[in-house]
């Protein structure tokens, strides 16, 4: 329960830190760029690391990989549907996650399984 | 010969460590999971047609255009991240955990921010050159 807890609290955090960051910067693209920041990973690797060691975390970051690659074309998907499609943006962003699944396993199927 | 009671012990240790190992592949996926992004992209398309809207404009479309510009710049992001995942993968059972971490998060910011100023500078030079050669307008 206290392993959940500090999860929610570090990742919290971080979240936070790099969303107020994000808020801080113009243009749009720029400010952008910190929705894909390693906040999640930062704080989840971390905790990680100190329960179950070095090694198992770095077999987290190889799928990661796969992760990290169905982001980008979840992104490029979400720009897609809200400027071509004119899609509301909670629509395209709901939409996009079968494109973001269907990648980070596929890739996963195919390369580190 | 071994002993089916020590035997067996063996394949519940391999088995409990096949198990956190397919674990440690599937749940690294969701380190790159788009959490707060419809959150945050909503959100970005709201303040932008409130603010239009405050003119007295119709902002819909520019709040969408907001939105779309927030999500390019997180496609650029997440080359970044993929950097992050190799770094860490690749060094962190060599070297010490603070330092793989930091550099990692470092080499995500520059490598994020150096494909931005790429992008940006491209669209720079394609636009002067359409200005330049492009039709021209009366």
């Amino acid at each position: 329960m206290v392993d959940v807890i500090l999860r929610f609290v570090i990742g919290g955090l971080f979240v936070t830190a790099f969303a107020v960051i994000g808020d801080l910067f113009k243009p749009k693209t720029f400010a952008g760029l910190f929705g894909a920041a390693p906040s999640v990973a930062l704080a989840t690797l971390s905790l990680t690391i100190a329960k179950d060691g070095k090694h198992f975390a770095a077999l987290e970051a190889r799928s990661m990989l796969a992760g990290a690659a169905a982001l980008c074309l979840y992104s490029l998907a979400v720009s897609r549907l809200t400027m071509r499609w004119r899609w509301p943006a909670l629509r395209a962003t709901l939409a996009a996650l079968v494109v973001w699944f269907g990648t980070a396993y596929g890739l996963w199927w195919a390369c580190f399984r | 010969m071994r002993s089916p009671l020590f035997s067996r012990w063996g394949n519940h240790r391999h088995c409990r460590f096949d198990r956190e190992k397919v674990w440690a592949r599937n749940g690294g996926l969701f380190l790159a999971f788009p959490a707060i992004f419809p959150a945050s992209a909503t959100l970005v398309e709201k303040h932008e047609r409130e603010k239009k809207e405050e003119k007295g404009l119709k902002g819909i479309e520019r709040g969408k255009q907001a939105a779309s510009q927030d999500a390019m710049g997180a496609a650029m992001g997440s080359l970044g991240l993929l950097i992050f995942a190799v770094l860490v993968w690749l060094l962190l059972p060599e070297y010490k955990v603070v330092l793989v971490l930091i550099g990692a998060g470092i080499a995500w910011l520059l490598v994020s921010c150096a494909i931005w100023a790429l992008r940006q500078s491209r669209r720079r030079i394609f636009h002067d050159i359409r200005r330049q050669w492009g039709p021209a307008r009366n």
